[in-house]
């Protein structure tokens, strides 16, 4: 053949100098206006630099050579391979019950009343029948409340039966508890370490705020979490324990001092989270609330700190950003549930409710205590796998979290890292498909996206840290030798 | 040190190879395996059933026994070491038991003919090669840790060439496998599918690739379609589990794209465990090509840091072989590997005094007389 | 603030921007209308059978609408091209999407999936 083809690829007028290209794969090239501007007038020589770049990752061909088409395939294949195993995730509410009684908390309710709020054995027996239906080759089973170590029986006896039942199917499986820590007692540490299980808390913070944002009867949360961080540390050992902050109205003036919390206690890693427009957190709003654009200015500051303390040779990863830039900077797939295309509500994850009611995502199910059982899928005494999983409910999810269809997603540059969330689109307008120019999801991804590119380009000590996160090793590179 | 000397011979009819041995055996059929060496004409024992008699100087008396004779260079040859000697004297090491860089040349025939090649490949079809092979296979000791499989173009004997690994798998469980291929056969996936289906327990395919533009390396190794050939089996190797190792050689033509070419390998290639870069030995064709080729290693490594912080930042690891010390920047240097074979690194006058010499693989005996300007001894 | 910019007409409500169809087809237009609903309000009125005016009107006083109208202006030529490259790329993207999902062999094989002895494409020399 002669001259050269066009590939498929997406872009977007970066800056006022260069055009941002990427392609099906999520590979991208900067281009500056003019070459750009060639490039797609099939205008461009064969000898410059910009050409082999733009065929070497695919944007154009020239010849009848089957490297791009396959390799092309092949990227997109391992992309989108967190569809091939089915539901992966399986989270479980073995109670709704909370000692703590957070402001921003979507439905814990602070009771004594077991029989109604918490998971019954044989609840918790039906639900783990549906889990290992699942055809995912690895299960990932997370232990959620409310406060699950308020109902530690059933904790234990999940996890004793699915190990069980796992080992008997020769079947791979990982546990992680959720919990703020402060019922931790050394019987259920010992329980943990036998079992692998991993812990996930909330750290908001300075004491101060944490404890603001975290109310509880005698108002300790920040001390009992980092005790229970260390004692946990210590039987389970060091990377056993993450955590996660919640950002309110109080932090957005702190990213510094948060950011410095974590350092400070040892953790290698922080997620940045917004508060989530479910539950008791949208009818907080007026005291919490903040809007995106305060969100993300919090973000850009704490996100500086923490790109500052890895540079210096701590390793502190946001776990946001990292997830960003996996799918930007690497070939590989993410499995995280509320950012893929289609979206991960269901066929990613899947949430058992205290009463054995069955929803398409935690969020699903928040909306559902809000009295909206829109993403009820079933009920695990009530209703076969096959009509939970098969049924019309996910279908519909499905269908409509193909961001490649959607109005807005399908001409976007970013799209192929990242993903539509049904259910916070149906939480925030009624509508599970979302209209992009107005969408705090969309607003708060595609800034993100553009200023980590924007690092990337222009920061290279923020470029080597980034990188550091997608490696296994502690440190940048930069800061290896001196 | 040499591999290869011309002998006298008497009674040789056809290439026989065998193990060599300096202490009389006592098991038959071991004996028939073996070369008895010996100095200064002392028979230690009876060498009727030996293979042959390896004499180094003048010869012992014997009849109806083959005998090589007037060895000099190959005296430091010792127990378990392979040696295979032809009816015109020639008595080439096939294998020393001592080193760490053995070896089986499996075909001096190439497919493509890469411009700085070091081993310019031979026309003349020598695929009776191949029995000799599985004899030295057959010979050298299982305890050997690493041995590698190289050419030429080892699969263009194709059954040939998977015969050969499979009877390693067999005879030489243990022995890590490092073969050196470019890769192009296994454009059919069904030669890759065969080769995974030996599952040799540990087996290492280096295979280079210089560009990540089509063109340009098929222009290097002088072959149109290499390209697609070698990235597309590496993509089928990958799939029957086979191990890869990317060989990157640097050079004027390699360094303007090597960002480029690392940042291909991190998204196509991902499966690769480690990339090599390797400076050029100045030896064979590259002399016919120095002015397209030669680019002074102290120019480019920026150009190198870039890229070996691309590959590794990919969760792959990076050597760089075939560089001097004093050469390489010093972030770098913890990177490099003494790859240059014991038989023929050398040092130059400048490297007097230098406290890295040891870890330093030097120069190829044959490469000396163009060198980088950087060349110094390092405090 | 309405310093009007030569291609834009000041209206009652805001600035109009008349789009030639011949140059940009509608489904273009309707995208780049679409975009820009977050940020003001967006009226469209047929002018004749190859035009459309575009309104724009700000959606509180701070708006620049001068701005406004030169970025969409700019985002219809991209968008446009967009639509060019969808179109001209498409037959590619689906059968790499196919490819991608499929285990038959979509794309022609026919050399690769012969043997190494065979050797169809003379790759032994």
């Amino acid at each position: 053949m002669s001259g050269y083809r066009l590939l498929p690829f997406r872009f977007l007028r970066f800056d006022d100098a260069r055009t941002l290209a990427v392609n099906e794969a999520g590979e991208f090239l900067f281009v500056a206006h003019d070459d750009f501007a060639r490039f797609v007038r099939r205008e461009l020589s064969p000898n410059t630099d910009v050409y082999l770049d733009l065929k070497a990752k695919h944007f154009l061909f020239d010849s009848d050579s089957a490297v791009p088409f396959e390799l092309l395939a092949t990227k997109i294949r391992t992309k989108k391979s967190f569809l091939g195993g089915f539901t992966s995730l399986h989270l479980f509410v073995v109670s709704l019950r909370c000692e703590h009684s957070c402001s921003y908390c979507q439905v814990s309710r602070v009771s004594s009343d077991r029989t109604r709020y918490d998971m019954s054995e044989e609840t918790a027996r039906r639900a783990l029948d549906l889990v290992f239906r699942s055809p995912a080759p690895l299960l990932k089973i997370e232990l959620q409340g409310g406060e699950p170590l308020l109902n530690f029986e059933r904790v234990r006896q999940i996890i004793v039966d699915a190990r069980e039942r796992a080992e008997r199917e020769r079947r791979a499986i990982e546990f992680v508890v959720t919990t703020n820590l402060a019922l931790l007692d050394d019987a259920m540490l010992a329980f943990f370490r036998e079992y692998g299980v991993c812990l996930s808390t909330s750290l908001d913070g300075p004491a101060a705020l944490h404890d603001a944002n975290r109310p509880r009867p005698g108002n300790d949360s920040h001390a009992r979490t980092l005790d229970g961080v260390r004692r946990a540390r210590e039987a389970l050992g060091p990377d056993r324990v993450a955590a996660l902050m919640t950002t309110t109205r109080a932090s957005l003036q702190m990213p510094e001092e948060i950011v410095d919390e974590y350092v400070r206690h040892g953790f290698t890693s922080i997620f940045l989270r917004p508060l989530s427009p479910y539950g008791f957190a949208l009818r907080s709003a007026r005291a919490n609330g903040y809007t995106t654009r305060e969100f993300l200015d919090f973000y850009v500051r704490a996100l500086d700190r923490i790109i500052a303390i890895n540079a210096a040779g701590t390793r502190l990863v946001e776990s946001y950003a990292q997830l960003l830039l996996t799918r930007m900077l690497t070939p590989f797939a993410t499995g995280y549930v509320d950012l893929q295309s289609p979206a991960g509500a269901g066929i990613g994850a899947v949430v058992y409710n205290y009463d054995g009611d069955v929803y398409a995502s935690d969020e699903a199910r928040m909306l559902a205590e809000m009295h909206d059982r829109r993403f009820l899928l079933g009920n695990a005494h009530r209703d076969r796998y096959e009509t939970i999983f098969g049924g019309a409910t996910l279908r519909t999810i499905v269908e409509s979290s193909v961001a490649e269809s959607i109005l807005g997603c399908a001409d976007c540059a970013f799209l192929p890292w990242c993903g539509a969330d049904p259910v916070y689109h149906y939480a925030t307008t009624g509508d599970l498909v979302p209209h992009v120019p107005t969408s705090a999801f969309h607003e708060k991804n595609f800034f993100l996206i553009r200023h980590l590119l924007s690092l990337l380009e222009r920061d290279t000590t923020a470029r080597d840290v980034f990188w550091s996160w997608l490696r296994e090793e502690a440190v940048p590179l930069q800061a290896e030798v001196a | 040190m040499k591999l290869h000397e011309l002998a006298r011979v008497s009674g040789v009819e056809r290439t026989l190879i065998g193990r060599v041995t300096r202490t009389p055996l006592a098991d038959a059929r071991a004996r028939a395996d073996a070369w008895l060496l010996v100095d200064d004409s002392v028979l230690p024992c009876d060498p009727r059933d030996y293979l042959g008699i390896l004499a180094i100087g003048e010869p012992p008396h014997v009849e109806n026994v083959p005998l090589a004779h007037g060895l000099r260079q190959l005296a430091y040859l010792d127990d378990g070491d392979v040696v295979a000697v032809d009816p015109f004297g020639n008595v080439r090491a096939l294998y020393r038991r001592a080193s760490q860089h053995n070896f089986i040349l499996v075909t001096e025939q190439c497919n493509s003919l890469c411009l700085m090649c070091s081993q310019p490949p031979k026309a003349h079809d020598d695929s009776d090669r191949l029995v000799e092979h599985f004899r030295h296979i057959d010979l050298i000791d299982p305890a050997t840790a690493e041995l590698g499989i190289t050419g030429g173009e080892p699969t263009l004997f194709r059954d040939g060439f998977l015969a050969l690994i499979a009877r390693c798998k067999e005879r030489l469980p243990s022995t890590a496998l490092h073969v050196l291929t470019n890769g192009r056969l296994f454009y059919y996936r069904r030669f890759a599918e065969k080769l995974g289906a030996i599952a040799h327990p540990d087996l290492v395919l280096g295979i280079p690739l210089y560009s990540d533009v089509d063109t340009l390396h098929d222009h290097i190794v002088q072959a149109r379609g290499a390209f697609e050939e070698t990235v597309l089996g590496l993509h089928h190797l990958d799939r029957y589990g086979v191990r890869i190792e990317l060989r990157v050689v640097l050079h004027a033509l390699t360094i303007p794209r090597l960002g480029r070419l690392a940042e291909f390998i991190a998204r196509n290639l991902p499966f690769a465990a480690h990339v090599a870069f390797m400076g050029l030995e100045m030896v064979g064709l590259v002399h016919q090509h120095l002015d397209e080729l030669w680019i002074d290693p102290a120019d480019y490594q920026r150009e190198l840091v870039d890229a070996t912080s691309i590959i590794r930042n990919a969760g792959m690891s990076a050597s760089v072989y075939n560089h001097q010390l004093c050469v390489l920047a010093p972030r770098l240097r913890p990177l490099a590997r003494k790859s240059i074979s014991d038989w023929k690194n050398v040092y130059l006058p400048q490297c007097n005094g230098c406290s890295t010499l040891g870890a330093c693989g030097g120069f190829f005996q044959s490469g000396t007389k163009i060198r980088s300007r950087a060349i110094q001894a390092l405090a | 603030m309405n310093e009007s910019l030569p291609w834009t007409e000041p209206t009652a409500r805001g600035l109009a921007i008349n789009v030639d169809l011949t140059v940009h087809p509608l489904p273009v237009v309707l995208r780049v209308c679409h975009a820009f609903t977050a940020r003001c309000y967006v009226f469209t009125r047929r002018a004749s059978d190859e035009s459309i005016v575009v309104e724009l009107a700000a959606r509180d006083e701070r708006d620049a609408l001068r701005d406004l109208a030169g970025e969409f202006s700019n985002a219809l030529i991209d968008h446009h091209l967009r639509a060019i490259v969808a179109e001209e790329t498409r037959a590619i993207r689906e059968l790499l999407v196919a490819q991608a999902f499929c285990e038959a062999d979509l794309l022609d094989r026919r050399d690769m999936e012969s043997g190494e002895r065979e050797d169809r494409r003379g790759i032994a020399g």
